[in-house]
């Protein structure tokens, strides 16, 4: 378990989560980025810009840490956001806050990797594309 | 033999001093320290609050880490707009 003030990532805890994001990618087809640190001004403007950096946005979840505001922000590809509500990625940001709460900020990001990817999958898509 | 304390009249030609006032001896002793404290924690301070980071005890020394983040590191696109399609959800805890 790591502290989220101390929340430098060892090199076991990058592999722990790459092969989270991994595992997610293969099953609901949308990339995964996440990014823990300073966010530069409002945390949601901050993560949009972060999430229209990444090379295919539309189809690219990014969960974004800030642990000196303590906030989280995930955000959702348009193509994405088909599949994945933004209900559905709320209670996955609530499982992730509280996990941080514990201090426990991989177990957190994991669990909240997984979820989304569970929300994500293509046979919950609502409305299928003519 | 008794040893009684020293004492001594000013030289000849030395000016004649007049008693200090306990109010600016204060202030000249107390008042210079604490501007010179409250100057220095202001420059050190104003640069990150100008750039709007936190100040707050612990929030130093944030490294960032980014996991599946774009290849090139080069500046960031802008934020979404009004019309933005993308979605998601906000936290803290």
């Amino acid at each position: 378990m790591s502290g989220i003030h101390d929340h430098t990532l060892t090199g076991a805890q990058r592999a722990e989560l790459d092969l989270a994001m991994r595992k997610a990618e293969q099953l609901c087809r949308a990339e995964f980025s996440v990014f823990i640190g300073t966010s530069d001004g409002d945390p949601h403007d901050f993560a949009t810009s972060l999430h229209n950096s990444l090379v295919a946005p539309s189809r690219s979840i990014l969960i974004m840490v800030d642990p000196a505001e303590r906030a989280i922000e995930v955000v959702t590809g348009g193509h994405v956001r088909r599949s994945l509500g933004d209900h559905q990625a709320d209670l996955a940001v609530a499982s992730m806050a509280a996990s941080f709460a514990e201090g426990d900020v991989v177990g957190g990001l994991r669990r909240g990797i997984q979820q989304l990817a569970e929300a994500a999958r293509p046979e919950n898509t609502l409305h299928s594309g003519s | 033999m008794f040893a009684g304390p020293a004492s001594a009249e000013p030289a000849e030609g030395w000016p004649a001093t007049e008693p200090v006032d306990g109010l600016n001896a204060l202030l000249l002793l107390g008042g210079i320290p604490l501007l010179l404290f409250v100057v220095i924690a202001v420059l050190t301070y104003l640069p990150a609050m100008v750039r709007g980071e936190s100040i707050a005890p612990g929030s130093q020394g944030v490294e960032d880490q980014w996991l599946g983040g774009p290849r090139t590191s080069g500046e960031l696109a802008a934020p979404d707009g009004e019309t933005s399609a993308a979605g998601g959800a906000s936290g803290r805890w």
